[in-house]
This record gives structure tokens, sequence and C-alpha cells, in this order.
């Protein structure tokens, strides 16, 4: 990365409240890490998709006798998309089900992270297939409902 | 993140059977194991045999996730085992040192262990 498109990306990170740097949707939230995820898992539960894992990096990590920020990930997904998805591309199975994670930076900002959904055309053949974009506009209306 | 995919001389399930015996036995979790087909079944649809292995070792992770945070996305390690339209099997996963290209983790040297790891263990299942 040069410098002037790292300082550009740097003037949007201030400005902007989601940003995409390197395929990372990326929004800060209001709460902390845990609420977020409650916040975020229940509102998940609440529109009909399935949890498959809640991990708890931090948890885990102490497990190992080691620290480190906030952070977990959740797993979940709407076998009725992915489904659509793995048809037209069966290699899709290694990026679903979906992952949203929320962690702390070392600043202690709190931010909710996850890939756009489109890019998955990029690794896999699923150019035009519409579920995408569906998926992609759930994702961000689930996101910025829970990071208010 | 870039993709390797190696094929498998074992069914779908016969492939994730050993790969999740094998993980277990090298002091890793394993957090789920979801099979997309049966996902499927279940809302009355149908696809090819394709699982996904979501597991890791916190020793590994968490050294990547205190470099960087936002890593944190991409942690638990995955391994699917799906069949193509042909019917061949594949294991797939991803290269654990494009993390570098999307996150401040370059030059983490447990990058490599896990990229290594992952090779022999994927290499041990397909066989």
């Amino acid at each position: 990365m040069n410098n002037r498109f790292a300082k550009v990306l740097m003037v949007l990170a201030l400005s902007v409240p989601a940003i995409a740097s390197a395929d990372v949707i990326k929004k800060a939230s209001a709460h902390s890490v845990k609420e977020t995820m409650d916040k975020f898992e229940t509102l998940v539960m609440s529109k009909g998709l399935g949890v498959f894992a809640r991990v708890d990096h931090t948890k885990n990590a102490m497990g190992v006798d080691m620290k480190m920020n906030e952070a977990e990930v959740l797993i979940f997904g709407n076998p009725k998309a992915g489904t659509v998805l793995m048809k037209k591309d069966p290699a899709t199975a290694l990026d679903l089900p979906l992952k949203v994670a929320v962690y702390k930076d070392n600043d202690g900002k709190v931010w909710l992270s996850y890939r756009n959904p489109q890019d998955l055309s990029k690794d896999y053949d699923l150019a035009g297939v519409p579920v995408l974009g569906k998926v992609e506009t759930a994702l961000d209306k689930l996101t910025t409902a829970v990071t208010k | 993140m870039p993709l390797i995919k190696k094929q498998s001389n074992h069914s779908v399930k016969d492939t994730m059977d050993k790969f999740e015996a094998l993980v277990k036995t090298k002091d890793m979790t394993v957090f789920a194991r979801v099979d997309h087909k049966a996902n499927a079944a279940s809302i009355d649809m149908e696809m090819n045999d394709a699982e996904v292995l979501i597991f890791g070792n916190p020793k590994g992770g968490t050294v990547i996730m205190k470099k960087d945070s936002a890593a944190a996305l991409d942690l638990p390690l995955r391994v699917a085992v799906y069949a193509d339209d042909e019917g061949d099997v594949f294991v797939s996963y991803h290269n654990q040192h494009g993390l570098s290209a999307i996150y401040d983790v370059e030059g983490v040297p447990v990058l490599a262990a896990v990229t290594e790891a992952l090779d022999n263990l994927t290499n041990a299942v397909i066989g």
C-alpha cells in the first residue's frame, strides 16, 4: 500500500462509520463486546437463522493462560440461502456458515466485522447468484441494528 | 484469501471423520462440525455432500489476535470437505499466510506453523 492510499484510508476510517478494508466490513459499536454479540445473537435467532457456534476467543485464551483483548465470533446462517450458493459451487462449503466478529482494539474501541457476502464470488463460481445481494442487505441491516 | 484444494480418496463423511479425529489428537479444540447437506435436507433442499469443521488451538490463535485483534473474524480455522458435481471429493481451506494480506500480522511466526500443520493434517486424511 503506498502512502497516499494509506492516508486516504485513514481519512475514510475517521469520517465513515463503516469502512471496507481488504474485503472486511467494519462498524464501530456503541456497546461492549459482550453486549454487542448478545444483541446480535438474539437478533439472528429471532430471524430464524441457525447459530452453529459462538466462540469467545478471550475465554479460550484464558484457558491456556494467555491474555488478549475481548473478541468473539458468531457462526450462523440460513440453509435456505446457503444451499442455493453451494448448489451453484459446492466449494463454497468452506465459507459457510457466515461469521460475524465483535472485538476490542488496543484503544478500547469496539468493532463489529464481517465479509461482504458478494466477495464470495471472488473465490467461487457464484457471479450473478441473486441470493448474494439479499444476504448482503440482510447482514448490513442486522449489524447496523446492533452497533447503534 | 488463497484457497488450497486437495482431492480425497475417501467419501466426504469418511474424510471428515478422519480429519476430526486427527485434529482432536493434536491438542486442538473442535468448535463445530457443520453438515451442510443435513441442514439443507432439514428444509427439504438437496445438495452434494459437504461438511465444514471449525477448530483451532488458542495457543496459536491468541498470538495472531494479540498482534491484530481484527483477526478474530478469521479464527477459529476452517476445513471443508465436499463432493463436486462429478462426485470427486475435495478437502479445502484458506492458506493462513493470506491473513497477513488482510490483517496486521505480517511475520508472525505462528502463521507458518499453522500453515504447515494444516498441510500435514489434510495430507494425512486424503490418502
